[in-house]
């Protein structure tokens, strides 16, 4: 048999009844490998492709890391329509399962604070949007001197301050409302324009974690909330359910949000 | 499924978000063939720089920016 590593997915609770996993990354076989009072969901990958050489190689590599990131995360998907899982941070290697096991063994108690954090909970997104279509104040038309226009003309761009600073309010309102809805929420830095391919300036990119039995009445909520905002000319975008990412406890993922 | 969840399930997972969540989020496990965590911020950084070309905008706008 050709040399192998293991991938690990995600961390569940022993015992439960995981199972039947879709394929994961390369097609390979998943299950969940138990681990004293924790199981890790972990599949075999070939070393030679999906090494921590080939990590190094394709870092960058849209073409390599995307079927990598979207089987990733469509396992902890599937994970997460079954019970509660702890996703595990990209890339997730180990050089066999008792490399795998002792570092799990080390990380238990974080592991067990991690898994009640998230205890039958989902992960929402919410992003809002400033709408192109700010109007432009008209050209003064009557401006008959200099003096004139420069003062109109800066009566327009503090207006406009104003308007986009009443806009910036709103979507912390929003993000405050919808996490009353929630058990926990945390505010993200916004998605580069270039990144998200929208050419509206993004004001708030939030992640909320709903307890499963809430989830109607978030997105109901999210719905009022939305058709509301539209009015002011702000998009709202609601995403998921995700699995966890953004409440797993660790420091890390904290840290990791200020990094643009 | 309820009309409001409906109207927001995912359909299609944007790169951009998806890259945010599995390489940004979730926890860390140091291992040892884990790449380190200064090598998973290479990653992360490494991305997003490469990601920007992919919705054609001008890698040299996108660039400057960023050593700015």
């Amino acid at each position: 048999m050709d040399e192998t590593i293991v991938h690990a997915y995600g961390v569940v609770a022993a015992n439960e009844p995981f199972g039947g996993f879709p394929a994961g990354i390369a097609d390979t076989r998943v299950w969940v490998h138990d681990v004293e009072d924790l199981g890790a969901i972990v599949g075999f990958l070939p070393a030679e492709g999906f090494g921590v050489a080939d990590w190094e190689r394709n870092a960058a590599n849209v073409g390599w890391l995307e079927p990598v990131a979207r089987r990733h995360d469509e396992i902890l998907q599937y994970a997460a329509s079954t019970g509660d899982v702890v996703p595990l941070r990209l890339p997730s290697l180990y050089r066999n399962l008792e490399s795998l096991g002792d570092t799990v063994r080390a990380a238990g108690d974080r592991l067990e604070r991690a898994l009640r954090r998230i205890e039958g909970k989902l992960e929402w997104s919410v992003k809002v949007y400033r709408g192109i279509k700010e109007e432009d104040p008209p050209a003064s038309e009557g401006a008959v001197s200099g003096r004139d226009y420069l003062l109109s003309r800066s009566r327009d761009l503090s207006a406009k301050a104003a308007a986009r600073e009443q806009l910036a309010d709103r979507a912390q309102e929003i993000h405050e409302a919808l996490g009353h809805a929630s058990a926990e929420y945390v505010r993200n830095q916004p998605q580069d324009a270039a990144l998200s391919g929208r050419s509206e300036p993004m004001l708030l990119n939030g992640a909320y974690l709903v307890r499963r039995a809430d989830q109607h009445r978030f997105l109901q909520l999210a719905d009022e909330i939305a058709d509301d905002a539209r009015a002011m000319g702000l998009l709202v975008e609601v995403g998921g359910p995700w699995p966890t990412y953004n409440f797993t406890g660790d420091v890390e993922a904290t840290t990791r949000q200020v990094i643009r | 499924m309820t009309d409001a969840m409906e109207r927001w399930s995912n359909e299609d997972v944007a790169l951009v978000d998806l890259i945010d969540r599995v390489i940004g989020g979730g926890v860390v496990l140091t291992g040892d063939v884990v790449l380190g965590v200064a090598g998973v911020d290479l990653v992360y950084l490494g991305l997003r720089l490469v990601l920007a070309p992919a919705h054609e905008v001008e890698q040299s706008v996108v660039l400057g920016r960023r050593s700015a």
